[in-house]
């Protein structure tokens, strides 16, 4: 059958040749796109493909309402979430230039080889996206993994009513942090007048998700550099009210302007390390996504 | 008996500051201080036995928070009271740094997930800037390898970038150990030279040094 396509003629490529010759042409394709990437402005350094009307929202505006919202969307569509973020190991890439794509048929979509359940599957193995997210199935066939998580329901339209199920279920000790400190630290982010899961995050990363043996939520030291050891999670947070952190961090409802104070002042940092922001905010983004899973499921 | 009045005062008052600092009152200062070898960490389950040579390791002393990193100053000769407070890595002395890691659950599960998510500022090309402090940006390619067991037995992958432009070179050994039980959480520990290119074997020597000093605890 191939021969019927042989091309004999003098100097045409073989099918090796072709081959290579086509991989060259995209390495050099993607060189060009790298450098042009290169040229970004204020902290740019990603290109992609991208259609009219197609929204680009920039952190500041990543609000953990909305991309609570946005994940939800995602779900009901059956787009892995992390695919939509800039830099994901999820992007889908174009093959001919090398770089992230987001066209909108996800249809039939597979991420790495997983495999992603379309609607109306009996069953989705538990997964194991490496970010948090969502599995979805069909209704009333779910497992929950036998960790007691509830599925639940995204309603509204394209799909009729689509039951979720958390595609990992929290780790026991982080639903007891939910569950002992949601209501006293959201207290305190009210008073505060930040988000809450701010405050969530900063304290589940001090406290290791509430596993601190000294009842110290927010890891506060002595003048010796000692932790503090506290009668009870509570009597932590009611130091932390008498830090000058708690002042300072009044109404920094932007996570941006959270993390400046958490770090500005050279003299009264929390923490001088150089990831430790970094750290935080991925404890507030792993807050944001295993919250409603919690709240799900009592 | 204005004067009297005025000292009672004075006592009243440094009294109760006394009783308020005791009480937990006092701000801590935070600052940076040499570490006493061995320490033991147990927050991530890390003893860091004595460095050869008298390479001094710097911390940061009396700050709010426990999360601590671990810095081993390449040039002898510094002291950790010369460090600034609030600067950049790109402002530090050339340096390898022991990073521990203690679990944000879920986000972190693997290895891999350990590279991705937390080990960017090594092991990520391009890396932007970084939002508050840190590493600078950098285009320059990353080589990712095994690195065997080095630290403490796990599995652990080493990256490493030159960057002629910036004149940083940086090796970074990490490893993640998960806990499939998630009774503690995962730790991951990375250990990392940033120093000038000049200074790369140099860094390379003393971060097998540090690397190997690393036990855990239990």
């Amino acid at each position: 059958m191939t021969e019927l396509f042989r091309n004999n003629s003098p100097g045409a490529l073989t099918r090796e040749q072709a081959v290579a010759l086509e991989k060259k042409r995209q390495k050099e394709r993607a060189r060009q796109a790298k450098a042009l990437a290169a040229q970004g402005r204020g902290g740019d350094t990603e290109m992609a493909h991208l259609t009219p009307g197609e929204i680009i929202l920039p952190e500041f505006l990543q609000t953990p309402e909305l991309l609570s919202l946005l994940r939800q969307a995602a779900a009901a569509n059956n787009i892995p979430f992390d695919s939509l973020r800039i830099g994901s190991r999820k992007n889908r890439i174009n093959p001919n230039a090398g770089l992230p794509e987001f066209e909108g048929s996800y249809d039939g979509f597979t991420d790495n080889g997983e495999s992603v359940a379309t609607i109306g599957s009996p069953y989705v193995d538990s997964g194991s996206f490496s970010s948090p997210g969502f599995d979805l199935v069909s209704g009333g066939q779910v497992d929950t993994g036998g960790g007691g998580g509830q599925p639940y329901v995204v309603p509204g339209p394209p799909t009729e009513g689509i039951t979720v199920t958390p595609k990992s279920l929290n780790p026991p000790h982080v639903n007891a942090f939910f569950r002992s400190y949601t209501g006293p630290l959201t207290a305190l982010a009210n008073e505060m007048k930040v988000p809450p899961n701010f405050i969530l995050g900063l304290a589940a990363h001090e406290s290791a998700w509430g596993q601190s043996k000294k009842n110290n939520l927010f890891g506060l030291s002595d003048a010796n550099e000692k932790p503090y050891s506290y009668p009870t999670n509570q009597a932590s947070i009611d130091a932390f009210r008498g830090t000058q952190f708690f002042n300072r961090l009044q109404g920094k409802s932007n996570l941006d302007d959270f993390m400046r104070e958490l770090g500005e002042d050279p003299n009264n940092m929390y923490n001088n390390h150089s990831g430790y922001t970094d750290l935080i905010r991925g404890a507030i983004d792993t807050v944001n996504n295993r919250l409603p899973i919690w709240e799900q499921g009592h | 008996m204005r004067l009297a009045v005025l000292l009672g005062l004075f006592v009243v008052i440094w009294i109760s500051q006394t009783i308020a600092a005791d009480l937990g009152g006092k701000e801590p200062r935070p600052h940076w201080a040499p570490v006493e070898l061995p320490y033991d960490f147990d927050r991530n389950n890390i003893r860091i036995e004595k460095l050869p040579d008298g390479f001094r390791v710097c911390s940061i002393a009396n700050s709010y928070s426990s999360d601590l990193w671990f810095y081993v100053l390449l040039d002898r000769e510094i002291g950790c009271e010369n460090l600034k407070m609030g600067t950049s890595d790109d402002d530090k002395p050339d340096f390898v740094v022991i990073a521990p890691y203690l679990d944000t659950p879920l986000v972190v599960e693997t290895l891999d997930d350990y590279i991705d998510y937390v080990g960017k500022p090594y092991c990520k090309s391009p890396r932007p800037a970084s939002k508050d402090g840190g590493l600078g940006p950098s285009t320059a390619p990353v080589s990712i390898a095994s690195a065997g067991t080095r630290i403490m037995g796990l599995n652990t992958v080493a990256c490493t970038r030159e960057d002629v432009a910036y004149d940083r070179y940086s090796k970074a050994f990490l490893a993640y150990r998960p806990d499939p039980a998630y009774k503690n959480g995962g730790r991951g520990y990375t250990v990392a030279s940033y120093v000038h290119i000049k200074n790369k074997n140099a860094a390379d020597e003393l971060l097998e040094k540090v690397t190997s000093a690393l036990k855990p605890l239990n």
